[in-house]
């Protein structure tokens, strides 16, 4: 694993908490490539030696500072905090768990092919492996996609519920005061689960917004340029239909990006390449464009349609005379 | 024949959409509009409407001219839509969300000016969404989708001239990208 000596520490602690609270004796992860489950240190050259020459359908926990793109790699950011590491983790095992009864049971069925389908059907799972949240906009996307309630609070704040059912979002206030929440930090707001029906019940004395606004919000304020864990760079996708930007936040690059994914699919890295906008405002537009339902993914490669010419070049100055006039501020 | 500017952008829509409206929140002077009264069904919702178009410009900083044309609302002075349509850059459409059936005015308007899109683009604007919400964004969304275009589509106040420049805006990514 070429651990440094404080991450191998907050990791032995994470395993021991994983087996004490799931009462598991065992928990095998070790340093070598064909290992179930292989944990390295990215920052280690012999590590990143180790995680190439891996199977890939081995899940990889690493370690680094930035995002690691791959096929079934969990990044965890260092600094590695326990609870994060522990619920990576408990998410891992599980999902191995299930395979290994999976594949036992199939075996006992003596159907040829049929383990290496539930082998090849739990490793793509892998990517999209739940781990703790980071932020506001994590926290309220797990709501969203477990269909669970939040009741979320912080001190001289209005409380505010989510229920992931209805995907509403509800506040004492006003929807714009969610800002108040993305101000402060993580820590200083309490999350707490609540029962649905018990926020069926407050629906009278609150207001009530469409939780994909909030979402929309959310990541594009909370986001940092940091991707969703699971998700890569690379992976082409397209949208299904355009934001409303009128009713939720934008910046005038997401209009470049909306339309040209509007036509085509096109991963992150290739939009950079083509517009040159920002990658850390084209992974916050991934990340707010995925938790509101409008982005749609493909395998393998893709065929790029042409940009669309403009007949003159007449015709393509006058568009950018007309942003100027209008102080409509628009990379074009 | 009226001699039509090619350096245009064409706004449609039905009787009530706020054509007119939408074309005054943005451009250097009031519309030159040609409005009668209605009649029918139409009567109901807007006592006038424009007959021929409307008209209006906005100038830009080296004097060229982006004129602004507004579609008859009225569907039996639809001769002129392809007219006005001739040579422009993109079309703004707007949906008066208060209609009976505004979905289906979407689609009406969207295989009216196929060819038109299909040679520029066009930004859809849904008017009158706090007036009635029978229909959602979603549902115009859904409609596209089932359609196999995406396009898109903003809840707008087209008095409000912020509203009308995200259209524009909308409009201009499409051309350019």
């Amino acid at each position: 694993m070429h651990l440094s000596e404080t991450d191998q520490k907050v990791f032995d602690v994470a395993v021991k908490i994983v087996c004490d609270e799931n009462n598991t004796e065992y928990l095998t992860i070790s340093d070598l490539a064909n290992s179930e489950i292989l944990v390295v240190d990215y920052n280690n050259e012999d590590a990143r030696e180790i995680l190439r020459l891996s199977k890939s359908h081995n899940v990889k926990i690493v370690f680094a500072d930035k995002n690691i793109e791959g096929k079934n790699i969990v990044t965890v950011k260092k600094p590695v905090r326990v609870l994060a590491l522990k619920n990576v983790l408990e998410a891992v095992s599980k999902q191995l768990y299930t395979y290994i009864s999976n594949t036992e049971s199939s075996s006992r069925i003596a159907q040829p092919g049929v383990a290496a389908d539930v082998r090849q059907s739990t490793t793509e799972t892998h990517t999209d492996i739940p781990v703790d949240a980071h932020n506001l906009f994590e926290k309220l996307l797990q709501a969203k996609t477990q269909q669970a309630c939040l009741h979320i609070s912080a001190a001289n704040l209005p409380d505010v519920y989510i229920d992931g059912k209805n995907k509403s979002f509800l506040i004492e206030t006003n929807s714009d005061d969610i800002d108040k929440y993305i101000r402060l930090n993580f820590n200083e707001i309490k999350f707490e689960p609540v029962d649905c029906s018990k926020v069926s019940r407050t629906q009278n004395t609150m207001h009530i917004s469409a939780l994909n606004n909030i979402l929309w919000r959310c990541a594009l304020d909370c986001s940092n340029g940091e991707l969703l864990t699971g998700h890569t760079l690379d992976k082409p996708v397209k949208l299904k239909s355009w934001p409303n930007f009128s009713r939720q936040g934008f910046k005038p690059e997401y209009f470049k990006l909306s339309a040209i994914l509007a036509r085509q699919y096109m991963s992150m890295t290739e939009l950079n390449k083509q517009t040159q906008v920002a990658m850390e405002s084209i992974i916050n537009f991934y990340n707010a464009a995925f938790a509101v339902d409008i982005l749609e993914t493909k395998t393998g490669s893709v065929k790029h349609n042409k940009p669309v010419v403009l007949e003159t070049r007449k015709k393509k100055t006058i568009l950018g005379k007309i942003a100027q006039r209008l102080r409509i501020d628009q990379i074009l | 024949m009226m001699q039509l500017n090619t350096d245009k952008i064409i706004f449609t829509g039905p009787v009530g959409a706020g054509k007119t409206t939408a074309i005054a929140a943005i451009s250097d002077i009031p519309p030159v509009s040609t409005d009668v009264s209605t009649t029918g069904d139409e009567k109901r919702i807007k006592d006038t409407t424009t007959v021929a178009m409307d008209y209006s410009y906005i100038e830009l900083d080296d004097g060229t001219k982006v004129h602004l044309y507004g579609t008859p609302g009225q569907s039996r002075f639809d001769f002129m839509w392809s007219i006005l349509t001739k040579g422009g850059l993109g079309l703004v459409l707007l949906i008066n969300n208060d209609h009976p059936d505004p979905v289906g005015q979407m689609e009406f308007y969207l295989d009216a000016f196929k060819d038109f899109i299909e040679e520029t683009g066009v930004v859809i604007g849904i008017t009158r969404t706090n007036i009635n919400d029978t229909a959602t964004l979603e549902d115009y969304q859904q409609k596209l989708f089932e359609r196999n275009q995406i396009f898109p589509v903003f809840e707008v106040d087209s008095r409000t001239e912020d509203d009308v420049k995200i259209l524009i805006q909308a409009l201009l990514a499409i051309l350019e990208n």
